[in-house]
């Protein structure tokens, strides 16, 4: 009696938070939301340990305009070398390249997406957290977990964060609405494309330039000649991988419009990026050298459409055979 | 693995089956064990050598010191085992403690130096199953039971995985017998214990992390600067916070055990609904407190040699209490003011009014609140990243300085988390009196449904990056 009594609940209960799960799918989904997956430093671990101890693994590095323009899957289709996606939103890169450097057991070639603020010493620290986070919590138990949760988040809006119940009444509570409908469809290689028919471009692109503004007027660049040591310990870096046979190639993405002219006039070119690269000691690649990159429309001034990304990538990967960087590349 | 995960869901189905599916009692124990070390592996490896160092050790020990028929023998045996024991937990948990404390004390007479990087990883869990490899070493000195006649037995004693991690701290007494004869699948309360790993979870992943955690975290962050109003109530949200965090995870934990067929003690019995600090710390992480009181506070001698004598053991006891949750000195002030707080009760209970045979219930809840006022005037300094911190916490919360420049949450959040605050609080006092979770079973279907049924709502719809639980880190 009492079993088939929980027999009875269990049933119930399950039916009738099935049913509010499904239902509230159902309600975003007419409200335009997407299924995405949700990035986090598992996702970053589980892309590293892919490729780590293949000799010809090839990782990129970055920040945003890296990850939302270059597919790694296409890459490695293209050039047969394991292919990580290693950029993280919003944080520049080289607390990851210190790391590479200081991991015996990598010995790939990496790609550094790169501007002069990111290389500004106090942006150095940014990535460390996903760094640590592969020290010191990464583990098997964490990389089941992510792999069950990926294939779910790819199928399904209410399988992210943002619209766990708790959240969703919260917002509610504060008279703040749904969240924010997300225009970047991250694919479980941690490539994002950006579709910007869902959102409202040019409010983006004000807002964009204007924090750009903001963030000029709270760290104004350093003199070049401070700005010029960070080649030192770069170099050292690119030294420590070189040693094990494997490379660094840095890559300036491309920017436009108000974004580019407000970079140029706080980091003038020839007094910072060419004297870096005058110097010699890191393999570079600047966007603005490349004309085969100048036709690809960044409609935010930072990231091209997603609709670019495959056109994107193949144009990078012929840049980088073009420069000789890729000499195993013809493998597929 | 966290009880929150998918990939602990996969590994639970997994074992169930495998260990019902067995017909051998032995081989299911066996089965028990190896999926413990999984379990625990699956974190890190290494770690769960040194698990499997730490029960053997114990255990040869535990038989060596029975088979001693030399007093003084026995208890050289006794210190080895303690001596290792706490080394191993001193090396992983309080080294860098130690270091940092050695290297704040010669600054203060002014010698700057820069010590070496220790780099050590503490491994989970470890206080836990140190404690508990301890007390069967220290009960088997006291010819309290036999050793145990099967490492199987003790392996899974010291590594069944729902409590290996954080609790609840098992005796031996309670588990062995158990090992003794299987139960048959269909005599487990799965219903009920299904619906307390489901109601646990709820309560981690809903209010925990996702109702009380983002409070507390914006008013303990750095840099933050809350006013008076809203200092009180980060400190409360967190207090809710470490409550439906680590409770939850000794629910789920007995409920996974119960699966299996195993019966832990509560752990937490509605710790809000206390009246009084000492009424508090019975109902509060009762497997540690009970521990502490069995292996510390009456070999110190208890309230055995007179009043002053009993309150500098209970302090002594609190404080390291305090010191076993983290190597920190926030920890100590916590678990030293908790100890202080009792031993000032006691005092008035005896001196002035025995507030806890208040009968009138708005006494009593009024004494209930005012007993989670105390508490959660103590665990800012648990939750603050420093002492410097938490004083100045303290003194925005009960002298109204206040830095306050821009409002740190909208009156909205502020609302929805007060009123789920208040409503988890109520709940305890209402439940006061009830012990364990047998009145599940009591209850109309409907009723259960609806528990279940918003539970498992909680858990669908609370996706994301799982945080740990808190007593992970300990």
């Amino acid at each position: 009696m009492r079993a088939r009594g929980w027999l009875t609940t269990w049933v119930f209960a399950l039916l009738i938070a099935l049913g509010g799960a499904a239902g509230l799918e159902t309600y975003l989904r007419r409200l335009d939301y997407v299924p995405t997956v949700q990035d986090d430093p598992d996702l970053w671990a589980l892309a590293y340990e892919r490729v780590r101890l293949k000799p010809d693994a090839l990782v990129l590095l970055g920040a945003s305009r890296i990850q939302f323009a270059l597919d790694p899957v296409m890459i490695e289709q293209a050039t047969g070398r394991p292919t990580a996606m290693l950029a993280v939103n919003g944080h520049y890169p080289l607390a990851t390249l210190r790391f590479l450097a200081e991991d015996e057991a990598f010995r790939g070639l990496v790609v550094v997406g790169i501007d002069s603020r990111g290389l500004n010493a106090k942006h150095w620290d940014m990535q460390q957290p996903w760094v640590e986070h592969w020290n010191n919590r990464w583990s098997l138990a964490r990389r089941i977990n992510r792999q069950l949760t990926t294939p779910l988040q790819e199928q399904w809006v209410i399988a992210r964060s943002p619209f766990a119940l708790a959240n969703l009444l919260r917002r509610l509570a504060a008279g703040w609405g749904l969240p924010f409908n997300d225009y970047v469809i991250l694919r479980p290689e941690r490539v994002g494309y950006v579709d910007y028919r869902r959102t409202d471009i040019t409010a983006i692109r004000r807002q964009r330039i204007l924090d750009l503004e903001q963030y000029y007027r709270d760290h104004p660049p350093p003199p070049p000649e401070a700005w010029l040591k960070v080649a030192e310990p770069l170099a050292q870096w690119v030294a420590a991988i070189k040693q094990r046979g494997g490379k660094v190639v840095f890559f300036r993405e491309p920017v436009s419009g108000e974004h580019l002219e407000l970079d140029e006039r706080n980091y003038p070119r020839a007094e910072y990026w060419d004297v870096l690269a005058a110097r010699q000691i890191l393999p570079m690649i600047d966007f603005r050298d490349q004309p085969a990159l100048a036709h690809f429309a960044l409609p935010d001034t930072s990231h091209i459409d997603g609709i670019d990304v495959p056109a994107f990538t193949q144009a990078f990967i012929a840049l980088m055979r073009g420069h000789g960087h890729w000499p195993g590349a013809a493998r597929q | 693995m966290t009880f929150d995960s998918l990939s602990f869901f996969c590994f639970l189905t997994l074992a169930l089956a495998a260990y019902w599916l067995i017909a051998s009692w032995r081989v299911r124990k066996v089965v028990l064990l190896g999926s413990s070390y999984v379990f625990y592996g699956a974190w890190n490896p290494f770690f769960a050598l040194l698990l499997v160092a730490t029960t053997w050790f114990d255990y040869f020990l535990a038989h060596w010191l029975d088979a001693q028929q030399n007093q003084a023998a026995r208890k050289r045996l006794l210190i080895a085992s303690v001596v290792v024991n706490m080394g191993v937990l001193a090396f992983f948990k309080y080294a860098q403690f130690l270091r940092d404390t050695a290297v704040d004390l010669a600054a203060s007479v002014g010698v700057r130096f820069e010590p070496l990087d220790l780099g050590i990883l503490l491994p989970i869990g470890i206080s836990f199953y140190t404690f508990e490899s301890m007390s069967y070493v220290i009960d088997v000195y006291r010819r309290r039971f036999k050793p145990s006649r099967s490492l199987v037995d003790y392996g899974l004693f010291v590594t069944f995985f729902p409590h290996l991690v954080a609790g609840p701290i098992l005796r031996y007494h309670d588990f062995a017998p158990q090992c003794q004869a299987p139960q048959s699948w269909t005599s487990i309360p799965a219903g009920r214990a299904l619906a307390m790993v489901a109601i646990g979870l709820a309560m981690k992943v809903g209010l925990a992390d996702l109702v009380f955690a983002p409070v507390a975290d914006r008013v303990f962050a750095a840099g933050a600067r809350p006013d008076s109003p809203t200092a009180w109530l980060g400190a409360f949200a967190f207090s809710l916070q470490v409550y439906c965090d680590f409770a939850a995870y000794s629910l789920c934990a007995i409920g996974v055990a119960l699966l299996f067929g195993f019966h832990f003690k509560a752990n937490f019995e509605s710790p809000f609904g206390a009246v009084g600090m000492a009424d508090l710390w019975t109902r509060w992480h009762i497997s540690l407190s009970t521990w502490l009181r069995d292996y510390v506070f009456n070999p110190l001698g208890g309230y055995r040699k007179g009043r002053a004598r009993g309150h500098l053991n209970l302090l002594i006891t609190f404080l390291l209490c305090g010191l076993w949750h983290g190597a920190a000195w926030t920890y100590v002030i916590w678990g030293g003011l908790n100890g202080l707080f009792q031993v000032i009760e006691r005092m008035f209970r005896e001196r002035v009014w025995d507030f806890t045979q208040a009968s009138q219930a708005w006494v009593r809840s009024a004494l209930m609140l005012g007993t989670f006022v105390l508490f959660t005037l103590a665990v800012v300094f648990f939750r603050a990243p420093s002492v410097a911190d938490a004083l100045r916490l303290l003194r925005v919360m009960l002298l109204g300085e206040t830095g306050a420049t821009v409002a740190l949450f909208a009156r909205g959040e502020l609302v929805f988390a007060a009123t789920l605050g208040a409503a988890t609080l109520a709940a305890q006092q209402l439940s006061a009196r009830t012990r364990g979770w047998d009145w599940l079973d009591r209850r109309p279907v409907w009723l259960r449904t609806a528990v279940v049924a918003t539970a498992l709502s909680v858990v669908l719809l609370s996706p994301g990056f799982n945080p740990a639980f808190i007593y992970f880190q300990f």
